[in-house]
């Protein structure tokens, strides 16, 4: 009973945070300054790599960190500061500890190698359009991935946000949209809704609601124009219903539909 | 000899005057000192088109100020002379209209129609008007819903989350801040964005239209759809546009 308890216990507790050592060869508050760091340093560091200074608990916040390798191993780490060096003089070794859930903690790039490629004169590129985020879900994780598209009459300037959901791990990741801007979510079970802005309707934007199946990704529902989905069974959706009359007012109407069982 | 003067009977040799559709903008009196020539004839005042001159009373010690109303809707220096009837000039008056207070500024979305078009760029303005024609004769109420909105519009609205874009092509402008849109949002002003517009077939009538006058139809793009969009310019010209906009 004893050992019972102190197994419960252990439980709650939350993870440790897991250990990572980053060569640093520069830090910025602006992703386009990261980037160009870090292409340099990738051609001595093939995984150099951008890391968000928030993913890591003893780190300042809001930092993009150009690390010319992020290694669990110090010595690897000591090796490729020496390398590092040569491009940024003042490289820095520093130690990481992971959040939970955090793009280092999963593995996943926070910048995509194609956001290299946007060009320098994009109009509507922001720092948030090229940084990819992971959301924690009661159950597995929403993963979006944002690249660049080469696409020179694309109203979006090329920009684009895959969502994919994994269980525990990024590798057995699925796609459930290739784009997805403005995105909510809601998940039951295995039923997982995801709104997405398709359309502009004057100063409003029109959303769609996809229901997915998670275990096999398979889209169960989709409904447009409506927002905000909820799910308060598994076979019920809920959202707001979304219409923009003349005036360019935007009216939400509450919608509930039944989820099918495809 | 005469002299312009202000109400005070001081003389002065200019005078500015508010743009005339300013919000409160009042006419601005001034006086003309010694109207009379050496044969008691009347001078009279000779302006340019620009600045609207109303005769008022005479008035003043010993009765020898004619008043006179200034009024302008156009922006600049102009001039005004006291002229005898034998066409001589005894006195000249400078009159600086003032820019316009905000002519552009509030909710470019309840702008008159009229406004609207002015708001676009000189190319565009007879195309826009040209669909606005074919979809009247379509039986449809088409109206311009947006033309021009000014770049701190544009980013209210992208920090309410309400659109993708910072700048887009209705927020183009000339360098001196003149609204120079290449893109307006046109709807049924029966059914805006609603499905009606769509079950009714005005989206594709607008789009035909669009294509009809050379523009580029918002309704075609397949990433991210605005369907009540056309614009005057490719996308990919967006960045040269921002720049020209001196922004």
């Amino acid at each position: 009973m004893r050992l019972a308890s102190l197994l419960l216990a252990a439980c709650s507790l939350p993870a440790a945070a897991q250990q990572h050592w980053l060569v640093i060869a520069g830090s910025s508050h602006s992703a386009v300054e990261a980037i160009k760091l870090t292409a340099k340093l990738r051609a001595l560091e093939p995984s150099a790599s951008v890391v968000m200074s928030s993913d890591c608990e003893n780190l300042r916040l809001g930092l993009y960190l150009s690390a010319a390798a992020v290694t669990a191993d110090r010595a690897i780490a000591q090796a490729a500061l020496e390398k590092a060096k040569t491009i940024a003089h003042d490289s820095y070794l520093r130690e990481c500890k992971a959040r939970p859930a955090s793009l280092i903690a999963l593995n996943i790039p926070a910048i995509d190698p194609s956001i290299e490629k946007v060009p320098g004169d994009a109009v509507n590129w922001t720092d948030e359009d090229r940084t990819s985020t992971v959301a924690k879900l009661p159950s597995g994780y929403l993963w979006l991935r944002r690249t660049y598209v080469a696409a020179p009459e694309d109203p979006q300037e090329g920009r684009r946000t895959a969502v994919l959901f994994f269980a525990a791990k990024p590798a057995d990741a699925r796609q459930l949209t290739e784009d997805c801007s403005d995105s909510g979510h809601a998940q039951n079970g295995t039923r997982l809704a995801l709104s997405c802005a398709r359309e502009s309707a004057g100063d409003n934007l029109f959303h769609e609601i996809t229901v997915y199946d998670t275990s096999t990704a398979r889209p169960l529902l989709e409904i447009k124009h409506c927002r905000k989905p909820n799910l308060p069974t598994p076979n019920q959706l809920a959202c707001q219903s979304e219409e923009v009359d003349a005036q360019g007012i935007l009216h939400l109407r509450p919608k509930q539909l039944e989820i099918p069982n495809r | 000899m005469a002299n312009f003067c202000n109400l005070k009977e001081q003389r002065i040799s200019e005078v500015t005057l508010p743009y005339s559709m300013d919000p409160g903008a009042k006419s601005v009196m001034i006086g003309l000192w010694g109207f009379l020539d050496f044969d008691g004839n009347e001078l009279h005042l000779l302006s340019t088109p620009y600045v609207n001159v109303k005769k008022g009373g005479i008035t003043g010690y010993l009765k020898r100020v004619r008043l006179y109303e200034l009024s302008s809707y156009h922006t600049g220096t102009w001039e005004i002379d006291a002229v005898t009837q034998g066409g001589s000039t005894w006195d000249t008056l400078t009159v600086h209209v003032s820019a316009p207070k905000d002519q552009w500024g509030g909710d470019s979305s309840q702008w008159t129609q009229e406004k609207k078009l002015a708001s676009l760029d000189a190319a565009l303005r007879p195309k826009v008007a040209r669909i606005l024609d074919i979809l009247r004769d379509a039986g449809f109420q088409p109206k311009v819903f947006f033309g021009w909105r000014s770049v701190k519009v544009q980013l209210q609205l992208f920090n309410r989350g309400v659109t993708k874009v910072k700048f887009s092509f209705h927020n183009a402008q000339k360098p001196n801040g003149t609204p120079n849109a290449y893109a307006a949002d046109i709807v049924d002003s029966r059914w805006g964005w609603g499905d009606a517009a769509q079950a009714n077939g005005f989206w594709d009538a607008l789009g035909d239209a669009a294509h009809s006058q050379g523009l580029v139809w918002g309704g075609d793009w397949t990433t991210f759809k605005d369907v009540a969009h056309v614009q005057s310019k490719q996308n990919s010209e967006l960045a040269a546009v921002k720049r020209e906009s001196g922004l």
